[in-house]
């Protein structure tokens, strides 16, 4: 044990050592030959390709999903190096939304370029679902164009209810139930249950996101929406009336969110090379 | 894939029986006109941008100095995409090469081999790519430890016994978006690498029977684009009997197993996940001699397999070759 606390203290220092090496003052990494990170969100369901309108099999709760909409919101991103230092990307230019939709007026976003990351080996991705309490306290004046955005995706309630952080919408069948309309929509439900959650998924063992001017990494992230009803806590549609707003349902659905995804495989491209 | 373990089994059996038989023969068998064989080549890379000590065949007729021409064709199946349901794609890898055996003194021969590849593969998305051209040059030297006697009285089984090394020249094209588009990395012209070969080769030969088994490993370096595929084992065994139909005209038919071990590829020094691998294929050919020609066919079929992580299959092998013995 005292070896242990020790430890962590010879860590610490060396930590702060490092990073007064290689940061600003402001705890932040030199930014030299920065370059650019493409994150791609692959969407599935149980391990299947999601396809939007197509009928899944049955999940662990009996009900099988058509889904028609798969919106989320992805935010405040930090990326983490080999050594563990975190490269928080501005918050101001940090949300995103995906989303994959039947609605063929709304084009698919699935994927986030981040520019000017710092160059570095990149082991992890941490980032948020959802809006968290700061983005939210700044109201209207501080959410700029994101706001607008959102709301073209169906991804906001009014003003003071806020943003809809996840907005899965479909039909389903069960044992008793046949294609019945559901709505899964995940938000804030007050200052002290925000339900938004912070996600760390790491990069396969020996990989990594090799990040400088001369490369255009792409990560590929899977996510998996069967998850949000089963990952941990198993939430059935039908004993949510076919509709999850708030209260005890939205709760447990983000009590899984952060099992939705993980890092499938990191291509390491030169820059002007892209992925088939 | 049980049904040839057993096809080769039984034809092990026949083997030593008819040797068996055989045996009083010896001195008059061993007059007539020997075929030249081309028999134990086919040890390809799965790679398609190989041509190295194991596609080269340097285990067949270790005796014989030929040139030719042969075209290979390597049908791969891989996943195009990542999940459970992602679909099959098709991929085929041809060769067409020259090659050919020279001795340089009584002792040391040098293998030689000049691929031209034409690989195409179509995606899910209907979408087809297709590469062609050159790809890496590969020469070996070999040293005979035992090499068969020439003279006809000789009696009994005949050893041959060669060890060598080479290297593959980087003269065929690697290009990384290549590797982008699916999970198998060999869908490339070359390694675009320096690659180091050892190879051992070892014949025995008694009457019109004949067993030859290689092993060789390639050392592969790190490419100009930082990628490095990974080191390969190749190895094999073949039996055969040669029939005499007339003088100048044998038929001799081939069977045997072979495999390859594939270590783990790295790019900018990071290992490629879904890479690395082994195979284990079982074998058949046919080669017909009259005079200096030999005309073969062989085929190769995986018995076992696991590429990729299981992601790519190799579906079959097949060449076709014509060699004139100098």
């Amino acid at each position: 044990m005292k070896t242990n606390i020790l430890k962590s203290i010879l860590v610490s220092f060396s930590l702060i050592a490092l990073a007064s090496c290689s940061s600003d003052d402001d705890g932040e990494m030199d930014n030299v030959n920065p370059g650019m990170v493409t994150i791609e969100f692959d969407s599935n369901f149980a391990g299947n390709e999601l396809t939007i309108g197509n009928a899944n099999t049955a999940n662990t709760n009996g009900e099988a999903l058509t889904v028609t909409r798969f919106n989320y919101i992805v935010s405040n991103i930090v990326l983490i190096d080999e050594d563990g230092m975190e490269y928080t990307y501005p918050k101001e230019n940090s949300y995103f939304i995906i989303s994959e939709d039947s609605n063929d007026a709304l084009a698919d976003n699935t994927s986030i370029v981040l520019n000017d990351v710092p160059a570095g080996k990149y082991t992890a991705i941490k980032f948020g679902v959802g809006v968290d309490k700061e983005k939210y306290d700044q109201g209207l004046s501080g959410a700029g164009d994101f706001w607008d955005a959102a709301q073209e995706y169906d991804m906001t309630w009014s003003w003071a209810a806020g943003y809809k952080y996840i907005n899965f919408e479909g039909t389903y069948t069960s044992a008793t139930i046949t294609d019945e309309a559901y709505k899964v929509h995940l938000g804030r439900a007050s200052d002290e249950v925000t339900n938004y959650t912070e996600t760390t998924i790491n990069v396969p063992s020996g990989s990594a996101i090799i990040v400088n001017e001369d490369m255009a990494p792409e990560v590929h992230v899977t996510t998996d929406a069967s998850a949000l009803l089963t990952a941990s806590e198993a939430v059935s549609l039908e004993a949510y009336g076919n509709a999850i707003m708030g209260g005890e349902g939205a709760v447990k659905v983000a009590t899984n969110v952060p099992l939705v995804f993980a890092v499938d495989h990191v291509h390491n491209n030169e820059a002007g090379n892209s992925s088939h | 894939m049980k049904n040839l373990i057993i096809i080769g089994c039984l034809f092990g059996l026949c083997n030593a029986f008819a040797m068996h038989k055989t045996e009083s023969n010896d001195s008059l068998q061993t007059t007539v006109t020997t075929a030249k064989h081309y028999v134990f080549d086919d040890f390809c890379d799965t790679c398609g941008c190989s041509g190295n000590g194991g596609s080269m065949g340097f285990g067949t007729g270790l005796d014989t100095n030929f040139a030719g021409v042969r075209y290979i064709s390597q049908s791969y199946k891989s996943r195009d995409g990542i999940f459970n349901d992602s679909p099959w794609i098709d991929e085929n890898f041809n060769t067409l090469q020259t090659w050919g055996r020279v001795p340089v003194s009584k002792r040391f021969l040098i293998n030689a081999i000049v691929p031209y590849h034409f690989h195409n593969r179509e995606f899910a998305d209907k979408s087809t790519q297709d590469i062609s051209g050159l790809g890496d040059i590969t020469v070996l030297g070999f040293y005979k430890i035992l090499a068969k006697q020439d003279s006809i009285m000789v009696v009994g089984p005949q050893h041959s016994l060669q060890v060598g090394g080479g290297v593959k020249i980087p003269t065929g094209s690697f290009d990384r978006a290549n590797n982008t588009g699916s999970v198998n990395t060999s869908f490339q012209l070359g390694t675009g690498s320096w690659d180091y070969i050892t190879a051992v080769n070892y014949g025995l030969s008694h009457n019109n029977w004949g067993v030859s088994a290689m092993l060789n490993y390639t050392f592969k370096s790190k490419n100009s684009k930082d990628y490095q595929f990974g080191n390969q084992l190749n190895y094999g065994v073949n039996t055969y009997k040669t029939y005499y139909i007339t003088d100048a005209f044998a038929l001799t038919p081939v069977v045997g197993v072979g495999g390859e071990n594939y270590s783990k590829d790295e790019s900018y020094s990071l290992t490629v996940l879904n890479t690395g691998g082994d195979v284990f294929f079982g074998k058949v050919g046919l080669e017909a001699s009259y005079n200096k020609y030999s005309l073969g066919v062989t085929s190769m079929l995986p018995i076992q397999q696991n590429l990729n992580a299981g992601k790519v299959e190799v579906k079959n092998r097949f060449s076709l070759y014509l060699n004139i013995n100098i």
